[in-house]
């Protein structure tokens, strides 16, 4: 397909399109097929010739890819996400007015991953070119986007195998991605309240639900919902194909600092296998409770961990890293009457020199809040007294 | 293709609206001819008339270049309201800030129609930001009706948006007012996710530099709860940044109390209110049991009963102007001319 004339690429879209073959008609219409490459394609008025084969709305949908892939030829994304928006809706024209069937869905998987992926070079070409504000290409073709789910989700009609809700899960992880990369995760709420209402949930593809609770289980974290979060990403990480090394490794780099929050730290073998060894540095002074060098430790490798926006997540380590270090002086003492002295000293030992009895004492007040625990502080005598049954509540047991 | 209008206008007004407002009588005080202050249509000053803040209405026409004014003159509207308004001691400063804020807001619209950019601007939206914090700590205690907190709030917060994107765009960087920025715009959205991730994501010399290093500190206490640690760094600030912090402080109030009615719940033994006093850096220990009771919480002989039964959630208080912020006010904002430096430079010393 590299190099028909136009009129043969036309005629072998029609076909598939007549045919109902929508794999191949997505194909066709994708910008990851050699017929991008065509020099014949690459026409910047191809209207005339495409009314010849399609009706509307496909004639529409048609020229609009064509100019595409003219616009994609002079790397002018802005251009081509234009494009792209018109082909989306033309299409979606023409899903909507099939009824009781859903042969088409491959196509619309094809156009919208094309939609996004220019709105991203779009939004790119456009802060170069200092006009527009970061983001706003992508949450226009969010919109779009959004358009075509409801059609997908509206779809009460049919019978199970030819309803268009089949499509949902794939939208909603093209939707999730944008919202990630524009910061605005709120946006995900009522997507997962469809896909939770839907009772198709269990049934997409593998790959599918992979991706959908890898976004729900970062989503979660966001709201530090981490047992959730855990579940989510746990069968992320479980379901993932054991070929993709880099998917999982993703995925690893959410569901770790979610683990070690739970109490579970990671063996350094796994991180080994998945050249994740800067947790590594992190684990053992949580483990020591080495405020110290936790601090050095993350700012150490600072630049990955805000990249991958869990910075903010291992910060929250550290209150399981006062907790751990307050528990071995609990260790050492053997006593269920704990001097406040003692604490501070633990902490000044460990490096954090500006301590002072006060602070220590609100270090144990948070800990005591958190249910992490289970004591009172005592100012008259300066003392934690502590539960004399398991004070220190095991952090595998929290929620 | 977006042709950019140029200004033209020469004066901080232009010449039709002051025309307009002559003929309709819509002059504010500060802007008319001082002899004729007491006639019926007073005139128009030239010097000191500033354009007002309208809305672009649809269907309007586009602005006309002769009403629109070129950075240099927006500078110098700048420096007028601040220099020449803002430090007036014969009228209640609500009403100063009504009008400087209004006529920032028109200031900044020129700026939007005519997409000026380039390191004047960006001097002039620090000011502005300077301004608008200023105002939030100087009117904390005045009521709603007089000085809308939100309103100012929205104004300020647009305001940074708007400048980090032009700070952003800079080919040669100004490092010191960005380092301010970043600084101001985190500790007037303490706790938000948002503003953090962005000081993270900015560069290593604008993070590592100490002023910002204090906000991001006194950020990390406020989002762990760490009351006694918060108030500590909190001191340290630099009176605008204290200014940026300081609507969040009742909510480190209330954290402080929640967790010691948790931690310290006793039904015997009390706390000691002359040692919370300084620790919350609130007034008097009367100011502390105020606060105390507000949530239910006992107070006897000078003596606080935290009891986790009897905590009760409350609204937050308004923050005030305690004694720790007038403090730091004196010493940096004390006189007419410290106060313009604070907002027309940052300070009487270099931003550190």
């Amino acid at each position: 397909m590299a190099h028909g004339t136009l009129a043969d690429y036309l005629s072998e879209l029609q076909a598939v399109i007549e045919t109902k073959e929508g794999l191949l008609a997505a194909e066709l219409l994708s910008f990851k097929h050699p017929h991008i490459v065509n020099p014949r394609l690459k026409i910047a008025n191809p209207e005339t010739q495409v009314e010849r084969y399609f009706d509307p709305p496909y004639d529409e949908m048609v020229a609009a890819h064509i100019r595409a892939v003219w616009s994609i030829s002079n790397h002018d994304f802005i251009e081509a996400y234009g494009c792209q928006t018109i082909v989306v809706q033309s299409f979606c024209k023409a899903l909507q007015s099939q009824k009781d069937e859903n042969w088409s869905l491959p196509m619309l998987f094809a156009l919208c991953l094309d939609l996004r992926l220019f709105a991203n070079s779009a939004d790119i070409q456009l802060t170069k070119k200092g006009r527009g504000k970061p983001g706003e290409t992508l949450e226009k073709a969010a919109d779009i986007l959004m358009g075509a789910f409801r059609i997908c989700a509206s779809d009460n009609r049919a019978q199970s195998a030819d309803s268009k809700k089949w499509g949902m899960l794939n939208l909603i992880n093209q939707l999730f991605k944008i919202y990630f990369k524009i910061n605005k995760l709120h946006l995900c709420k009522p997507l997962i309240r469809a896909v939770d209402n839907s009772n198709f949930k269990e049934h997409f593809s593998l790959s599918q639900q992979v991706t959908y609770k890898y976004y729900v289980g970062r989503k979660a974290m966001f709201d530090s919902d981490f047992k959730g979060a855990d579940d989510y990403l746990s069968y992320a990480f479980q379901h993932c194909h054991i070929m993709s090394r880099r998917n999982k490794r993703m995925i690893l780099i959410y569901l770790t600092p979610v683990k070690m929050l739970l109490g579970y730290m990671p063996s350094v073998s796994l991180l080994q296998k998945y050249d994740l060894l800067q947790f590594a540095d992190i684990v053992s002074p949580v483990r020591q409770g080495n405020l110290l060098q936790l601090n050095e430790a993350l700012i150490k490798h600072e630049a990955f961990f805000i990249k991958c926006g869990i910075y903010l997540i291992l910060e929250k380590l550290k209150i399981i890293t006062y907790r751990n270090l307050f528990k071995k002086v609990y260790l050492i003492l053997k006593t269920h009457q704990l001097s406040v002295d003692a604490f501070t000293s633990a902490l000044r030992i460990m490096g954090v020199d500006d301590i002072d009895n006060d602070e220590a004492q609100c270090l144990i007040a948070n800990l005591i809040y958190e249910g992490k625990i289970k004591g009172y502080i005592s100012y008259q005598h300066q003392k934690l007294v502590v539960s004399k049954q398991m004070p220190f509540v095991p952090l595998t047991s929290l929620k | 293709m977006h042709n950019n209008v140029v200004g033209t206008c020469e004066f901080m007004c232009p010449t039709t609206e002051i025309q307009m407002r002559e003929r309709e009588n819509l002059l504010h005080t500060f802007e008319v001819l001082e002899s004729r202050e007491k006639m019926k249509r007073p005139r128009a000053d030239r010097s000191k008339a500033v354009k007002e803040f309208t809305r672009s209405a649809a269907g309007r026409s586009d602005p006309r270049p002769s009403d629109l004014r070129p950075t240099s003159v927006l500078v110098k509207t700048v420096d007028y309201l601040l220099e020449r308004i803002v430090p007036k001691q014969d009228v209640k400063w609500h009403k100063i800030y009504d009008f400087v804020a209004d006529r920032l807001r028109s200031v900044r619209q020129d700026i939007v129609i005519q997409r000026l950019a380039g390191p004047e601007i960006c001097l002039v939206f620090i000011k502005c930001i300077r301004f608008y914090l200023y105002a939030a700590y100087r009117l904390c205690e005045v009521p709603v009706s007089l000085f809308d907190p939100h309103l100012n709030g929205r104004q300020a917060i647009e305001c940074m948006k708007a400048s980090l994107l032009h700070f952003s765009s800079l080919e040669v960087p100004l490092l010191a007012e960005l380092q301010e920025l970043e600084s101001l715009y985190l500790l007037f959205n303490l706790g938000s996710l948002d503003a953090l991730m962005h000081v993270y994501e900015s560069s290593a010399d604008v993070r590592s530099c100490a002023r910002v290093q204090l906000a991001l500190a006194v950020n990390e206490t406020y989002l762990a709860g760490n009351y006694v640690r918060f108030f500590r760094l909190v001191k340290k600030l630099h009176f605008l940044d204290l200014c940026a912090v300081h609507r969040h402080i009742p909510q480190m109030h209330n954290l402080a109390l929640n967790r010691m009615s948790v931690a310290y719940n006793s039904k015997i033994h009390g706390y000691p209110m002359e040692h919370l006093r300084p620790l919350l850096m609130l007034d008097s220990t009367d100011k502390v049991a105020e606060l105390c009771m507000r949530h239910n919480l006992l107070v006897k002989e000078g003596q606080i009963y935290f009891l986790k039964a009897a905590w009760k959630e409350s609204g937050l208080a308004n923050p005030v102007k305690w004694i720790f912020c007038q403090e730091k006010d004196r010493k940096t904002a004390q006189t007419s001319m410290q106060l313009v430096q604070l907002l027309l430079i940052g300070g009487s010393t270099a931003v550190s």
